[in-house]
This record gives C-alpha cells, sequence and structure tokens, in this order.
C-alpha cells in the first residue's frame, strides 16, 4: 500500500518538525509553531475537500461554507456565557447557557456540518460536471448570507471575537493525525474504490452496479465534518473572525493547494498544503523589504484601509468599537508605516489630536456619488468591508512586528476601550 | 407616492439592472456554448474594461472615445487570456477549464490591485451624463446612466443577433456551439471562431463593466465577481449556452432582484442573494436546460 506509505512519511515529516520546533529560540519558535498550527489546519481542510473534489470528481466549491458554519457554530458554543451576554444578547436561552468545552464544540460543529452536507448534497450529488462547481458555489453564498444575516447568532458582518483561543500545535496536529488516518482508511477501502470508480466513468460504475448518488453523498458528508471540525479548530486558532474570511479568497488559496499538490492523492494534498505554506510566508518576507534594481519596494510596504463615516454604519452602536480599532490600527501603523486613508473628516482630526500620534498621509475623499442605481446594482454592505480590512492591516502589523525577521518591536496592545471590552485586533493573529 | 408610479420606477429599475445582466450572462454563455467552459475570469473583463476607460480618460481622451476603448480593452484582454490560458487546455476536463479559468481570475483581480490598488477609485462621467430626470413631481426618477445602459445593451444585442443570423463567422459560431468536432469536419476555423467569440463576449462584459462602474461611481479590482456570479445565475435560469435564454434570464433576474428589495418585507430582503441562488439550485436541480433550451440527450 504505498498510498499509505507515502502518507505516513510526510504526516511523520511534519510531527518531527513540529518537535524540533519546540527546541528553537523563543521567537522564532512562536513563528514557525504559529504556522504549523496553520498549515495542519489547512491540510485537514484539503484532505478532506479533496475527498469529494480528487476522489470522487464532484467539483465542489462550497467547502469553505462547511468551514464557515463550523466555526460560527463552535465559535458560539464555546464562548462563556458572561461573552455571550455581551456580545450577542438576543441569542435564544437554550443557546445563552450552554458553553462547551473546545473538544465537544468542535464535534459538535464537525456534525452540524454533516447534518447540513446531508440536507445539502441530497440533491446536489445528482448533479455532475460544473453544474455542481456553480451549484455549490451557490451554497457557499447562501452560507455567506445568513451568516452575515443572522445578527443574533453571528453578529452579522462584524467581527465575531471573544473565542478562546484553544487551538495549539498537538490539538491541530492531533486533529490532522485523526482525519488523515479515517480518512485513508476509507481511500483505501472498496468505499473508497468505489469513489474513484464513479469519479473515472459514473456510467461503467453504474454498470458494476455502484450506487452513483449515496457514493458521491458519502464522501461530500464525511468531507464536511472535517471541515466543520476544521472550522472550529480555525476559529479557536484566530480568536476573531467575520463571515468575509470564509468566502472566496479562502476557498480559492485551499483549491490551490489541493491542485497543487495533486486532487487525487491524500499525500499530495498535504504536499500541497506545505509547498503553498512555505511559498506564501517566503514570499511574504520578499514583499517586506527588497530591491531588483529597476522596482524596489521598501520597508514600509503600503497597506491602505478605508473608514467610512462611522455615522453611516447600520449600527450606531458600533462606533467606539470601529474608533478604538482605528487607534489600534494607527498604533500600529506607526510602527508598520502603514497608509491609512479615512473619509470622515472628524475621525481623522481624533485620531491626529490623539496623543500626538503622527499620520504622515491621511486623505479625506469625499463620499462616493450616490445614484439611484446604486443600491440596485448591489454594491451595500462596503463598510463592513472596511472593517474587516480594518482587521487584517492590524494583524498583518503585529505579525511583522512579532513573527517577523529583523522588525522593530511593536508597543504594547491596544487598551480595551471605553466599553471594557478588548478590542478585536490584538486578539487577532495573521491569516494563513 | 401612488402604488402605479412605485411599480413604474421599480420596472426602470428592473430593466436598468437585467440590461447589465444580459450583457455579462450572454457572453458566459456563448462561451459556455462554444467550449463547453465556465468562465470564471469573464467577470473580470468587466473590470479590465471599466479600469481601461478610466486610464483613457485620464489620458484626455473623450468620454465616447474612451468608452470605445475600454470595451476594446475589454475584448482584448480577453483573446489574450483565451490564446495564452484557455487554448493549452482545450479538450481537457470540465474541471481542468474550470480551475484554469479560476486561476485567470485570481491573476487578473491580483494585477489589478498591484496596479490600482485595493480602494475603489472614482469614476468620472462627463456633466451631461450626470443628469437625472424626474417625471410625476419626482416619483419617478432615472439618470441618463439608466438610459445610456438600456440603449447601449439595446444596440449591442442588435448588432449581436444581425452578426449570429446574417454573417458567415455568426453562423459558424452557432454551428460550432452546436458540434464543434463536425464544424472543425466541414472545414470552419475553429480557432477564429473561437477568438471572435471571446472578443465579442467580453467586449460585452467590459461594456457591462464600464456601465456598472458609472452607475456606481467607482472602480475596484473586485468589482467584477459579483455580476459574474449573478451572470451565471441568468444564464442558468435561460439555458447556459443559449444567447436568447442568457438575454431572458438576465432581464427575469435583474426583475427578481429589483422587486425582492422593493415588495418583500425588510426581513427578507437582505437575503436577496440567497433567494437568487436558491432559485439558481432550483433551476439546476428540475430544469437544468433552463427556460429556453431543449434538452439533449447524454452523448456517450
Amino acid at each position: 500500500m504505498s498510498g499509505m506509505q507515502r502518507l505516513i512519511v510526510v504526516v511523520a515529516g511534519i510531527a518531527l518538525l513540529g518537535l524540533f520546533s519546540f527546541s528553537a529560540p523563543a521567537m522564532m519558535n512562536d513563528y514557525f509553531v504559529r504556522i504549523l498550527t496553520v498549515m495542519c489546519i489547512n491540510a485537514m481542510l484539503v484532505v478532506s475537500m479533496g475527498l469529494a473534489n480528487g476522489f470522487t470528481g464532484v467539483f465542489s466549491l462550497g467547502h469553505v461554507g462547511f468551514v464557515g458554519v463550523g466555526a460560527y457554530v463552535s465559535g458560539v458554543l464555546s464562548l462563556s456565557a458572561s461573552a455571550k451576554a455581551s456580545y450577542l444578547p438576543d441569542l435564544p436561552a437554550w443557546i445563552a447557557g450552554l458553553h462547551l468545552s473546545f473538544l465537544s464544540s468542535t464535534i459538535v460543529a464537525g456534525l452540524v456540518c454533516v447534518v447540513l452536507a446531508f440536507l445539502v448534497g441530497a440533491p446536489l450529488m445528482r448533479l455532475s460536471g460544473h453544474f455542481v462547481s456553480v451549484a455549490t458555489l451557490g451554497f457557499l453564498i447562501i452560507v455567506n448570507v445568513v451568516l452575515i444575516n443572522a445578527d443574533d447568532y453571528t453578529r452579522g458582518a462584524r467581527t465575531f471575537t471573544g473565542v478562546p483561543l484553544q487551538t495549539t500545535f498537538p490539538w491541530a496536529m492531533g486533529w490532522l493525525l485523526l482525519a488523515l488516518v479515517v480518512l485513508a482508511r476509507i481511500v483505501y477501502s472498496p468505499k473508497g474504490r468505489a469513489w474513484r470508480a464513479v469519479r473515472e466513468d459514473t456510467i461503467a460504475a453504474q454498470a458494476i452496479g455502484i450506487d452513483v448518488l449515496p457514493t458521491r453523498l458519502s464522501a461530500f458528508v464525511i468531507g464536511a465534518f472535517f471541515a466543520g471540525a476544521g472550522g472550529s479548530l480555525y476559529g479557536h486558532y484566530l480568536g476573531s473572525f467575520s463571515p468575509a474570511g470564509f468566502y472566496f479568497a479562502y476557498t480559492f488559496s485551499l483549491i490551490s493547494m489541493l491542485v497543487i499538490g495533486g486532487m487525487q492523492s491524500m499525500t499530495g494534498a498535504v504536499v500541497g498544503v506545505i509547498i503553498v505554506s512555505i511559498l506564501s510566508e517566503l514570499l511574504r518576507n520578499l514583499e517586506r523589504g527588497f530591491d531588483l534594481g529597476v522596482v524596489g519596494a521598501t520597508d514600509s510596504f503600503r497597506c491602505t484601509a478605508r473608514i467610512d463615516p462611522p455615522a453611516a454604519r447600520s449600527d450606531a452602536g458600533d462606533v467606539p468599537g470601529v474608533l478604538s480599532q482605528c487607534h489600534h490600527l494607527v498604533e500600529h501603523a506607526e510602527t508598520a508605516h502603514c497608509m491609512v486613508r479615512i473619509r470622515d473628516q472628524p475621525v481623522a482630526a481624533h485620531l491626529v489630536a490623539r496623543k500626538g500620534l503622527r499620520i504622515d498621509e491621511h486623505h479625506v475623499e469625499p463620499a462616493t456619488r450616490q445614484g439611484p442605481g446604486r443600491s440596485a446594482a448591489g454594491r451595500a454592505g462596503t463598510d463592513d468591508e472596511d472593517v474587516a480590512a480594518l482587521g487584517q492591516i492590524g494583524e498583518s502589523a503585529i505579525h511583522r512586528a512579532r513573527g517577523g525577521f529583523g522588525h522593530r518591536p511593536i508597543k504594547a496592545p491596544a487598551p480595551p476601550d471605553a466599553a471594557g471590552r478588548p478590542s478585536a485586533t490584538p486578539r487577532s493573529r495573521r491569516r494563513p | 407616492m401612488s402604488t402605479e408610479l412605485y411599480i413604474a420606477q421599480q420596472i426602470i429599475n428592473a430593466v436598468s439592472l437585467g440590461s447589465l445582466y444580459a450583457l455579462v450572462a450572454i457572453g458566459l454563455s456563448m462561451i459556455f456554448g462554444i467550449l463547453r467552459m465556465t468562465n470564471f475570469a469573464h467577470g473580470d473583463m468587466m473590470m479590465v474594461g471599466a479600469f481601461g476607460t478610466l486610464v483613457l480618460q485620464f489620458m484626455n481622451l473623450g468620454f465616447g472615445w474612451a468608452v470605445m476603448g475600454g470595451i476594446g480593452i475589454g475584448a482584448l484582454a480577453g483573446v489574450l487570456v483565451e490564446r495564452v490560458a484557455y487554448r493549452p487546455v482545450r479538450g481537457a476536463p470540465e474541471v481542468t477549464l474550470l480551475l484554469t479559468s479560476l486561476a485567470v481570475t485570481y491573476i487578473l483581480e491580483n494585477l489589478g490591485i498591484l496596479i490600482f490598488t485595493s480602494s475603489a477609485q472614482n469614476f468620472p462621467l462627463p456633466e451631461w451624463m450626470d443628469s437625472a430626470f424626474q417625471l410625476f413631481d419626482g416619483q419617478i426618477t432615472f439618470t441618463q446612466i439608466n438610459l445610456m445602459t438600456v440603449a447601449l445593451t439595446a444596440v449591442a444585442l442588435g448588432a449581436l443577433g444581425w452578426f449570429v443570423t446574417r454573417t458567415d463567422i455568426g453562423l459558424g459560431m452557432r454551428a460550432a456551439a452546436e458540434d464543434m468536432g463536425a464544424a472543425n469536419l466541414v472545414g470552419l476555423d475553429v480557432n477564429r471562431l473561437i477568438v471572435v467569440a471571446f472578443a465579442i463576449a467580453s467586449g460585452f462584459a467590459g461594456l457591462a463593466g464600464i456601465l456598472w462602474a458609472a452607475q456606481a461611481g467607482v472602480v475596484e479590482p473586485h468589482m467584477g465577481f459579483t455580476p459574474l456570479l449573478k451572470a451565471f445565475v441568468a444564464a442558468i435560469i435561460g439555458g447556459f449556452g443559449s444567447i436568447a435564454g442568457a438575454l431572458i434570464g438576465g432581464y427575469l433576474l435583474g426583475a427578481l432582484e429589483v422587486f425582492i428589495v422593493a415588495f418583500l418585507p425588510s426581513e427578507i430582503s437582505p437575503y436577496r442573494d440567497a433567494i437568487v441562488f436558491i432559485l439558481l439550485i432550483g433551476f439546476l436541480l428540475f430544469r437544468p436546460n433552463g427556460l429556453l433550451k431543449r434538452s439533449q440527450e447524454v452523448k456517450l
């Protein structure tokens, strides 16, 4: 069983790397362990994605939908009761009283995704070719719309925060191992051969007595369990996330990992994750400063964020939160030379006045023209995207200062805002 | 405000939005018809067209010339993408084509971010296009851009209709959509037909992108993605691969979206996109050939 053996070698390699990284110097150690943790989570997601996409030939673009559902379900379940009371006051009583451990909330997240995958897959797995891709893409969009609009459970498009940071490297590695063992047992069994038979030739498979729908559905549902569990791990790794994080960008990056490694092999999926993760880390460091003679980028790789007038936000109560994010952002912007683009004069003035913070560039832009067709053309929700963008810049600034090579140390993280709530950005870490 | 006027206003909005969807969906459907590929990069031709117009305007070209140049740049980008990315994998399994187009999307959008940054750029319009018309004491409002959208779509569709029914290349394209192998056998230059199809489809997308940018007032690298997804729905409602189907699907979808927002209670209307995609899934399951296309037997 050479497939199995290759898989064992690759996984042993990651585990060794993990062990090795614990002996590295403290700062490097922190950096490597974080990369390895994300790598393990992504490997679990990519391998489970490969189940339907690679082995069964049903190219689903909806896998990240399950990841998002998993992250939110486990996030809601593992928030402490007091955090729930302050973040999600409108939760139904029976959920508000629930407080599960990390492990059990992860399992529940996986099971919820199993049920969801069964309901969604039962009709969708009848489709084939690109139609299944387009339909599962529809599923991804539906999940995103529901996450954004189910305010009571998810805080809508705003950052869902306060999830305990419990995904350590051993947890992620353990879940990856479990996923690989379970999936390898299935893939290299008669069931797995049925999957591949359906992929290679649906009609021939039917002719030898393989029922196509249950075969495809089983791959989809099993994949969804590990997607949900992986989503929970990811959520507990990030600590704060928003629906925008579980959308096309993440789908693309998982797909590229799957394709680069080879869609029809579990070893390939893991190797693909390793290659893409290492490449993106290397490129990230390159991005920080290099000179090609003709094109040069300096240390001050510029980021932009837009801050729309707070008054335009649907939820006026969130203004202090946005302001505290601004403060935080600018604090990091000073160390990381971000360019901050602020659209609102009062906010800009407020930021400049604060503690003599110096903002080198601030553009005050006029509000964009509001034609009557604008809302009909479906361009709502830009303010939410801006908040997400803010979060990312904060994250990358933290990352650069903490994990990067040879960067100036960062100041103390931003203090909690007036409401006594920790601001979202310092808790969150770099996205993979 | 009287109900009739309110409905009339919504119909104006629906036609304006539906025109954009139809423009994008037709291109998507044409490419699918000939190559059997779902071209995710199609939406990015909107972005390319809009940015092309923006750049040409900065080069002090008149607005009309800039728009035409933008359409041309969109068409050129489509042809280029076909030549560089799609032709080498032509004939590969469906999923390979789909993945290639996803990769092209990713590359084009990141190229857009690299050149124009990820924040939205203002899309300048000449004075005369910025005006709005008001009828019945302002109960019905529409802008010059709404009018232009509908008019330009009608012109483009008329030209396309003439092209695919009256010219050799157009007829050849339809033949290739019917059966590419047979078209090749009877001596049609399939490569040339595909290039023309991509040029037309991408030019339409470029026009749609310019109109979209004019309505929204801004251009940004990710602007093509949402309309692309909607165009998928429109094309599938009408029958994926059929030009007339895409046209009808586009207008139906535009009407549906506008009416969901206009007439359903505010608890439901935020779920507009979810409703639209549930409709998509419903069509795929129960009427996979859409409203117009006759069902085809599966070839073994």
